[in-house]
């Protein structure tokens, strides 16, 4: 579609097409979600997931995947596409790891470039989402830039593990992983909120993944 | 201190089994020796839930807890627990907490060191910092059995 439109920046994710420059190079931000007809999605696409000691090696292709490894621990991946109009740059990952402790989320996280220039990840953060019925921030998280390249060993970048705040609230909550991106030689992308899997906290008791 | 916790074949009532997690890893260490078990655990027929999402279509599948799995468990409980300064527990247990007597049940007793915990003020950030607050709890509340 963003060929078709011969739009000039965009980012592909599992949600949607994001525009952020139309073919006149205009700044438009328009966003076109996908059909779940569009695909032939599988519960085979994750046949991969055995293979955890490397994080490149599931949940590729425009999708994004929740793993619940424990009532403590879930995993996410997305995995997205950006180009131009001349079509795609590249792809890259990002995978958020939720630890519940107590009344506490831990989040470690992580950028893996896929193909294209080496790409900048800069003002990134994990937010934490409340989701009661007006979501409310429970933390932003700051992140520090990271470069990642098609050489090893900076083709993946681990951060640092982040402590969240103390969820007194009983709300189901989710942490949102969010960063701009920079290509080698092209401009500046905001990358789509990669959120996590929903946990609960009850009125007692520690938090939880249903 | 986690080498010289007893281990025990059989379950009881007045032994309750911690979250398998750092939270329940540190509560266990601010326990102590007397006050904590161990039994062999088993990952047999456990299994990951897996959620693939595309196009704003959610497809659930359920796949085998795999070994990878339990080293992402044990390294978060490790990380949790060297935060703290606490050393790593073996590996291939679950640990037990004693119950005193005065609690009918296992899960009123956990309830109650978790309500007294997440009632802390201020509330520490960090495991470093729950630490002294567990001892604390966790002590007081066994001065009564």
């Amino acid at each position: 579609m963003a060929l078709k439109q011969k739009a000039q920046q965009w980012v592909c994710n599992a949600e949607g097409l994001t525009v952020t420059k139309d073919a006149a190079g205009q700044t438009v931000n328009t966003f076109t979600a996908k059909k779940s007809t569009d695909y032939t999605a599988t519960a085979t696409t994750t046949n991969g997931l055995a293979v955890l000691d490397d994080y490149d090696s599931w949940c590729e292709f425009g999708t994004v995947c929740h793993r619940k490894i424990s009532n403590y621990i879930a995993e996410t991946k997305g995995n997205a596409a950006y180009g131009d109009q001349s079509g795609v740059i590249g792809n890259y990952d990002a995978i958020l790891r939720t630890n519940l402790n107590g009344r506490q989320g831990q989040w470690r996280s992580t950028v893996i470039w896929d193909n294209g220039p080496a790409l900048t990840f800069s003002s990134t953060q994990v937010q934490c989402v409340e989701d009661s019925w007006a979501p409310i921030i429970c933390g932003n998280h700051g992140l520090p830039n990271a470069t990642v390249t098609t050489y090893s060993p900076t083709w993946r970048h681990d951060y640092g593990v982040i402590y969240g705040n103390l969820l007194n609230n009983a709300d189901p909550y989710h942490a949102a992983f969010q960063t701009i991106f920079t290509p080698a030689g092209y401009p500046a992308y905001r990358a789509a909120n990669l959120a996590s899997m929903s946990f609960t906290c009850p009125s007692s008791g520690n938090c939880y993944f249903p | 201190m986690w080498t010289d916790v007893s281990v025990v074949e059989s379950n009881s009532d007045r032994w309750a089994e911690l979250e398998e997690n750092g939270w329940g890893a540190l509560i266990g260490w601010a326990a102590g020796t007397a006050n904590l078990r161990r039994r062999p655990s088993s990952d047999e027929g456990r299994s990951v839930t897996v959620t693939v999402e595309r196009g704003g279509a959610a497809i659930a599948s359920v796949e085998p807890f795999t070994t990878d799995d339990r080293i992402i468990v044990d390294d978060s409980i490790d990380e949790y627990l060297q935060e703290a300064g606490v050393p790593a527990r073996p590996r291939g247990w679950v640990w037990l907490i004693r119950v005193p007597e005065n609690y009918p049940s296992g899960q009123a007793f956990l309830d109650r060191i978790n309500t007294e915990l997440n009632s802390s003020q201020p509330a520490p950030v960090r495991p470093s910092g729950w630490l002294a607050v567990m001892q604390e709890v966790v002590g007081r509340l066994y001065e009564g059995g």
